[in-house]
């Protein structure tokens, strides 16, 4: 299962991804990096990821946007919603436009890799 | 004006200690806490949150640069370049903002965390007349968390 | 409130419910069946009841054919003709007649009246028995005379004769046994049907009951399960007419259910009936922006893609403020907060309900939010004002300088606190010796308020002194409770700055010198400490040099004073019965006084005509304070428990009140003469008196020459 990234901090996206190494996950392959939104698109046109980790607040295209077109794009497309914010109204802002989970920064590794198998297996 | 209360600013630091804890398996905890009226502790590398609505001035998290390459370390982060350092003191202050939102609710604005580098130990924009320092252990490093905000109304 | 599952909603086991239908409808088919093959066997046995008096009856017309071919026979005989049909009849009915004769007799098959084999049943009726044995007692020689004529075609005139003669004699007998055996036969299948009949009425009746237990039965099964519905509908409406909070379904259209609690109305302040659609209530509760968020949320809940604790924690409603509405309190516009909880109604992994949850809960957020607000908050009052213009300005000012000082002091503690080798319960005492001089002060100036507050301050410290390890939010506690201090300072100091320009561009008054200003508040603070410890003390004074020395020494001195006066006050002056007891005068005295010596060395004098320290009697004490151990007190020696004095904690008090009891006081009045840089003597008499004497050197601060300005 191919898995994009999507976060404007550098040291999240590396994050996620050193956990989806250890976690030696067969399943998921991390097909590409975005710092936004509208690097999410082009990105996700080029490799299509069936899994998507999305930060909400991010500069030129914030995540809402992101996932709406995202999900527009490929209605299968499965996202999880990784934020700091628990600004409510946006969540379900991006649940509402096709997110499907959501997790709080800071996250364990642990609840990362629950986060995403409860996304896959769904 | 009124104050904040002890269990307002613990919000704070319990944000700081619970990411230590998270993802270091190591809790950051509290050193001492004063009050200070011009010149705060400013380490290497500080997050800003500013706040508005009912209460009003700014949150800083302010670490050495020592602390920050040791907390990437332990991220398995390699690549220590100062984007970095201040990407990680900007995800603390996130935190921080995450958790004061859940628990002030609607009654603080928060806004989206601001990374500088090297800020000196005046305040651009004090708001209170002594702000809140609390100096947080994490291993053997000390980073600061200033607290001047006031409540408005 | 629980969590609702469509797994916990057990479907209760229907063959369990009507085990007791099925039984007796079983039982009644069983027996239907029962009665029907009993019906089935009892006709079977009648057909076959048929067949043989068919038979018998036709044994009767046989009998006459036999006579009838006999006689046609007969009559060709004499004519002398022979007819070979006749032979051939009496052949056919002798032959049917014996053979079915024998089949009554021992059972067989006989040819039925449609030439087809029929079998008959050997009888078992005696009488029919009867007959056939009697028949064929005539039949047996008949069929030998008979025999005869039926092979040959020749027929013997004697033989003939015979038969014929035999066939007139017995032809009457056998007809009426044929005739006999008929009618008993008959009669004895009539028995067979009224017997069937009757079997038939009883398995009717039996049937009947049977149907009509299992329609009561069932009925009442019915009517108690209706029962238990109406009972659950009770509770279930009184439930929901006794809960505070709204409570209420919305299905997949938005739209309220049947039931809710009879609360909701007023929780939601709108009249709620069933299928209202929920949204346009909602809507005139919150801003658009929570509506619309709601609206998102609520959706989600029924799309059942989400995770419900996931869910949980993004509810926008879980406090709103909403709009005041008239519907109820039409005068009561105050904002009310609401929390709204929404839990799926699952079933087969579809949401069909959503069960909301609805409480005002304005109470505990303008509780929390009036606390928060309070905590913290530096109280200006107007007492406090009153104090404040009352109080010696010169003194004012003292005050607010030795406090902000101790306050920056006590900041710079918590600051190096953990470069210090002290543990917490030192710098709670350090803090603590720092508060307890202000409070000092501030009582005696009569700042009520700080006073307080700094009292407050103490027992925090007290509290925190006790335990080894402290939690975040009490090392917090700490500046917090310094902030709050330091922002009712500096609104004093707003104050006292505009009194002092007031002061000095008004009435341009001289202030008081140093040493009467002192003088008032020393006399306020006895004043004050007596009455609250009922006592009658008069201070004598002799402050003089005080205007003549630095302002850094005076102030030390009136804070040594303060304590002194405090203590001697609650500690060395009887109360008045005491007092009179002892032979001493009624009226309490504590006289202070500042001398110089010719050589320049300045002794402050504080001396009480009181009981004196009397080791024994603070043996005494402290053992029945029970804060030492009897055994530790005894060792001690009559110095070392005058030493004791002036350890920070002691004391003998069992507890504390605003004037003494925390043991500090000695240990503050001790530090200060450390620092400057004096000697403490003290001279006491049991019943008559208890003198400190300082010795301060002349290089520490004296002054005399150089006057300073002091205001």
């Amino acid at each position: 299962m191919k898995l994009m990234i999507v976060d404007d901090s550098k040291i999240i996206r590396s994050r996620i991804a050193r956990i989806m190494a250890d976690a030696t996950l067969p399943a998921i392959e991390i097909v590409g990096f975005a710092a936004n939104g509208n690097d999410a698109i082009s990105l996700f046109k080029a490799t299509h990821p069936q899994v998507v980790t999305m930060d909400l607040t991010m500069p030129e295209m914030d995540g809402v946007e992101c996932t709406t077109l995202l999900t527009e794009l490929d209605s299968n497309v499965k996202i999880l919603i990784i934020s700091a914010l628990s600004d409510k109204a946006t969540a379900i802002q991006a649940l509402k436009n096709g997110a499907e989970g959501f997790l709080y920064k800071p996250f364990t590794d642990a609840e990362l890799i629950n986060a995403l198998l409860e996304l896959i297996e769904e | 004006m009124s104050d904040l209360s002890e269990k307002d600013i613990e919000v704070f630091i319990e944000a700081i200690g619970s990411y230590f804890k998270q993802i270091t398996q190591e809790a950051a905890s509290i050193g001492v806490a004063y009050l200070a009226a011009n010149a705060f502790p400013m380490n290497d590398f500080t997050g800003m949150i500013k706040v508005s609505a009912d209460y009003e001035g700014a949150l800083y998290f302010s670490a050495p640069s020592a602390m920050l390459r040791h907390l990437l370390t332990v991220m398995k982060e390699t690549n220590q370049s100062e984007e970095n350092l201040l990407d990680a003191v900007g995800e603390i202050a996130n935190t921080i903002s995450g958790n004061a939102r859940k628990y002030f609710g609607e009654n603080m604005v928060i806004s989206i965390p601001e990374k500088v580098s090297g800020l000196t130990s005046k305040l651009d924009h004090q708001s209170r007349r002594h702000a809140y320092v609390i100096i947080i252990k994490w291993k053997h490093y000390s980073a600061s968390l200033i607290v001047d905000i006031s409540r408005i109304r | 409130m629980a969590i609702v599952d469509s797994n916990s909603i057990k479907t209760p086991s229907a063959l369990n419910k009507y085990r007791g239908i099925l039984i007796a409808v079983t039982l009644f088919l069983l027996f239907n069946l029962s009665v029907l093959g009993l019906n089935f066997y009892t006709s079977s046995t009648l057909d076959n009841d048929a067949v043989s008096i068919n038979l018998s009856g036709r044994q009767r017309m046989m009998s006459q054919r036999t006579v009838k071919a006999l006689m046609t026979i007969q009559v060709d005989a004499a004519q002398g003709q022979f007819n070979e049909k006749n032979t051939a009849e009496l052949n056919k009915v002798t032959s049917l007649f014996d053979s079915t004769l024998t089949a009554f007799k021992a059972g067989g098959t006989v040819l039925g009246g449609n030439v087809k084999p029929v079998v008959l049943n050997q009888l078992t009726d005696t009488v029919a028995i009867k007959s056939v044995d009697q028949a064929l007692q005539i039949w047996q020689p008949y069929k030998k005379l008979l025999a005869p004529l039926i092979v040959s075609k020749v027929v013997d005139e004697y033989t003939l004769d015979a038969a014929t003669t035999y066939a007139r004699n017995n032809n009457l007998a056998l007809l009426k046994l044929m005739n006999d055996l008929t009618t008993t036969l008959e009669n004895s299948t009539k028995a067979k049907a009224s017997k069937l009949q009757l079997i038939q009425t009883i398995g009717l009746i039996l049937s009947l009951i049977l149907f009509a237990n299992i329609v009561f039965n069932a009925l009442r099964k019915l009517r108690a399960s209706d029962g238990e519905i109406e009972k659950a509908q009770r509770e279930t409406t009184e439930i929901l007419n006794t809960v505070k909070e709204g409570l209420f379904l919305i299905d997949p259209q938005f739209n309220v259910g049947s039931q809710f609690s009879s609360s909701i109305s007023k929780v939601l302040q709108h009249e709620i009936s069933a299928n209202m659609p929920f949204m346009p209530i909602l809507g005139k509760l919150v801003s658009d922006e929570i509506y619309a968020s709601a609206q998102d949320y609520i959706t989600l809940l029924f799309g059942n893609k989400v995770k419900e604790s996931l869910m949980l924690s993004l509810n926008p409603l879980m406090q709103v403020k909403v709009q005041a509405n008239n519907y109820i309190t039409p005068n009561n516009l105050s904002t009310r907060y609401l929390s709204f909880q929404f839990n799926r109604v699952v079933e087969d992994k579809r949401v069909l309900h959503l069960l909301v949850t609805v409480q005002d809960v304005t109470e505990q957020v303008t509780q929390a939010e009036e606390l928060s607000k309070l905590k913290g908050q530096a109280t200006i009052n107007l007492g406090l004002l009153k104090k404040l213009l009352e109080a010696d300005l010169f003194q004012l000012q003292q005050f607010l300088n030795n406090t902000k000082s101790g306050l920056a002091s006590l900041n710079e503690l918590l600051a190096n606190a953990d470069k210090r080798t002290s543990n917490n319960e030192d710098l709670a005492k350090l803090c603590f010796r720092i508060i307890h001089a202000i409070k000092g002060e501030a009582a005696a100036i009569g700042l009520d308020a700080i006073e307080t507050h700094a009292h407050q301050f103490e027992e925090h410290l007290v509290a925190l002194q006790k335990k080894d390890q402290w939690e975040a939010q009490e090392i917090l506690s700490l500046p917090v409770m310094l902030s709050a201090m330091l922002e009712q300072m500096s609104q004093i100091e707003t104050i006292v700055f505009a009194m002092k320009s007031h002061h000095q561009s008004i009435s341009g008054a001289q202030p008081l010198s140093v040493s009467t200003s002192v003088a008032n508040n020393l006399i306020r603070l006895a004043e004050q400490v007596s009455q609250n410890q009922q006592k009658n003390v008069q201070l004598k004074l002799n402050l003089a040099l005080l205007d003549h020395i630095d302002s850094k020494t005076s102030n030390q001195l009136q804070q040594i004073s303060i304590q002194l006066v405090r203590n001697g006050i609650c500690h060395g002056i009887e109360t008045t019965a005491i007092r009179l007891a002892k032979g001493k005068p009624a009226q309490g005295e504590i006289a202070l006084s500042v001398n110089i010596s010719p050589e320049g060395v300045m002794y402050f004098v504080v001396r009480d005509d009181g009981q004196g320290i009397v080791p024994s009697r603070i043996r005494a004490a402290m053992i029945s304070s029970g804060r030492y151990a009897k055994d530790v007190v005894n060792q001690l020696s009559d110095k070392d428990i005058v030493k004791k004095l002036f350890e920070p904690g002691f004391t003998t008090a069992n507890f504390a009140d605003k004037d003494a009891g925390r043991g500090v006081g000695m240990d503050l009045v001790q530090s200060i003469v450390n620092t400057l840089g004096g000697e403490l003597k003290i001279d006491t008499k049991p019943d008559q008196y208890t003198q400190f004497t300082f010795r301060i050197s002349q290089h520490a601060a004296i002054n005399i020459e150089a006057t300073e300005a002091l205001v």
